[in-house]
């Protein structure tokens, strides 16, 4: 299966999951995506991803000066994303429980038959 | 590689990268935001990979840009609209588009400009190899000819004022007529190849003939030039 496209179709609910986990900066994202095993996700994907977020008001933002590095852009999530973290966590549910019962149904799903 | 020098180097890769990036991305309002924002992220995306280029890490500036693009909704690049560049580009768009058939028109006519150019070079060639073969002075010919700037002074300060070349100017700007108003309705016919092939004889044919006179002045040229050196020599022996 192209991962890929799938990751395309949840990138949006990944990335409001973690900064509603707890605020991150674009990179941390990116890392924290990767680490919780979305080793495919591509950086530029979750730029553009919090940026449409950040647009649409589900995030917000804030810069946090470094003394060692270069100035943080962090991301935290808003009311409005908050929401539509919840609705895309139902929707995501429903989803992945429906093709896990097709999946067991045609014996390769967990505790299948082949 | 000293810490100081290797911050430049790291600098210097990051906003190179940003610039490829910032072009792909000249449509977007908030580039500045955007751009600064990656800069932090490929400072540390560099900090994690110090040995390898940002290219073999995170791919190309424009796929990268790309990607961007198309995560944040926006749509697919197009080249900018303003500035020189973009104009030229702009150009050379109107030539290419259909609805627009010059520019696909243009190319009988640089076909048979080639021919042209093709016949010129053939005749000229193997003028010069007989001129010299039968005078037997190579080195003249040669130190005129391996003389662009003053083979370009005598042609040029000779043609414009020959008839012929007001005869070669006619009769390009009839050619390039001719294949804009053919171009477009050659551009469905199946006799196309054989009508392009007959504007690349036709071409060349032309093109021979303008050799003739051509050459005729050339060898004029090169017989003077050979004087010259004759003189020269003959006053360095005599002295």
């Amino acid at each position: 299966m192209d991962t890929s496209q799938v990751l395309k179709g949840v990138l949006d609910v990944a990335v409001l999951a973690v900064v509603a986990q707890e605020d991150g900066y674009g990179y941390d994202v990116v890392r924290r995506l990767r680490e919780a095993g979305l080793t495919e996700v591509g950086d530029a994907s979750v730029y553009g991803t919090l940026r449409r977020l950040f647009s649409s008001g589900a995030l917000t933002s804030y810069v946090v000066p470094s003394d060692e590095g270069p100035h943080r852009k962090y991301y935290g999530i808003t009311k409005t994303g908050a929401a539509t973290l919840r609705a895309s966590a139902q929707d995501w549910n429903r989803i992945a429980a429906t093709v896990d019962t097709l999946l067991v149904e045609a014996g390769l799903g967990e505790g299948g038959r082949r | 590689m000293t810490e100081q020098s290797a911050h430049g180097v790291v600098d210097g890769e990051v906003e190179a990268y940003l610039r490829r990036v910032s072009d792909r991305l000249g449509d977007v309002p908030d580039r500045t935001d955007l751009v600064d924002e990656l800069r932090e992220h490929l400072v540390e995306v560099h900090a994690d990979n110090p040995d390898v280029e940002l290219t073999v890490v995170i791919g190309s500036p424009e796929s990268y840009a790309d990607e961007m693009r198309t995560a944040s909704g926006l749509p697919p690049w197009r080249p900018a609209t303003r500035g020189t560049r973009a104009r030229v580009a702009a150009v050379g768009r109107w030539l290419r588009a259909s609805s627009v058939p010059v520019g696909r028109d243009l190319r009988g006519f640089w076909w048979g400009i080639r021919g042209l150019a093709l016949g010129l070079f053939a005749l000229v060639l193997l003028d010069a190899v007989r001129y010299a073969a039968a005078s037997n002075e190579w080195f003249g010919l040669w130190s005129f000819l391996l003389s662009p700037s003053r083979a370009f002074d005598v042609l040029v300060g000779a043609w414009w004022s020959t008839q012929e070349m007001t005869l070669l100017v006619i009769l390009l700007v009839c050619g390039l007529a001719t294949s804009v108003w053919a171009g477009g309705r050659m551009a469905r016919c199946p006799v196309r190849p054989w009508v392009s092939s007959l504007v690349i004889v036709l071409g060349a044919l032309l093109g021979l003939w303008f050799a003739t006179v051509f050459w005729d002045l050339l060898t004029t040229a090169v017989f003077a030039h050979q004087q010259e050196l004759w003189e020269s020599q003959a006053q360095v022996s005599g002295s």
